[in-house]
């Protein structure tokens, strides 16, 4: 797992309408800002970090720090494509990841009820919402967007054979 | 079900049952998408399989009409791609009752 720490826009260039972008990369898996300091005059910082799930690499972006506001923590998968860069939705189907050992979080929404047994699905399928499921055909050569549709719908809830 | 290109879709559409619906890329190699869709429509159980693209292509907004399609341009947003799977998935819900 890496994890990439971007610092943007620092507090004392903010009156001079400029901003700073740099970069630091740790080795470790844990959540840490490798420069010393450098918390102290950054206004946001921004996560870049791989997980590996399914024998795959995706790549994650999440805010860490944003000054003087509230801010999403949600980790979204992003990829960059000929077209632009393309961010996806919060992902809650992956926990753990800056322990070193993501795994596929378990989607309470879909066990069964103890009064109707309603949204029971068979071992190793994920039921799609609205008490339905669909079976989705990806036809994409671009294996980056393949992976971030696939991994959308399932969060979603559709099956995926 | 995933495919990388045209024809490979259409092989997993002989071996496997149909999808509800397809989400597919314009331009690919071997079979491109609107090769592929064109071929899907002619056989037998897959006429009215709903489809999505999500393409940057100008050819595939003109073969939206033809096909009745929607369609997503590049780069796209995923919840308007999440919304039109619900969107199907609603209108299954609504034929079938």
């Amino acid at each position: 797992l890496l994890l990439v720490g971007l610092v943007a826009r620092t507090a004392g260039t903010r009156c001079h309408h400029t901003a700073h972008f740099g970069t630091a990369g740790t080795p470790r898996s844990e959540l840490y800002v490798p420069v010393g300091g450098i918390s102290a005059v950054a206004e946001t910082l921004i996560l870049l970090h791989y997980v590996e799930l399914r024998s795959k690499l995706f790549q994650l972006i999440s805010l860490f720090k944003v000054r003087e506001g509230a801010f999403d923590p949600a980790n979204r998968q992003f990829v960059i494509t000929d077209n632009g860069i393309v961010v996806g939705e919060p992902s809650e189907s992956v926990e753990a990841i800056l322990s070193g050992m993501p795994r596929w979080a378990a989607r309470t929404d879909a066990l069964p009820s103890s009064e109707d047994g309603k949204g029971q699905t068979p071992e190793g399928t994920r039921s799609c919402g609205m008490n339905n499921s669909l079976t989705v055909l990806i036809v994409e050569d671009e294996f980056a967007i393949a992976d971030l549709l696939e991994m959308a719908l399932t969060d979603e809830g559709c099956r995926v054979v | 079900m995933r495919a990388t290109y045209g024809r490979q879709a259409l092989q997993r559409l002989a071996e496997e049952p149909g999808p509800d619906p397809v989400i597919t890329d314009f331009m690919m190699p071997v079979l491109d998408g609107a090769g592929f869709l064109q071929a899907m429509r002619s056989t037998d159980g897959h006429r009215e399989v709903p489809c999505i693209v999500i393409s940057s292509m100008p050819e595939s907004k003109s073969a939206r009409a033809s096909t009745g399609m929607q369609l997503s341009s590049k780069p796209f947003q995923l919840t308007e791609v999440i919304q039109m799977v619900a969107a199907i998935l609603g209108r299954s819900d609504g034929d079938s009752a």
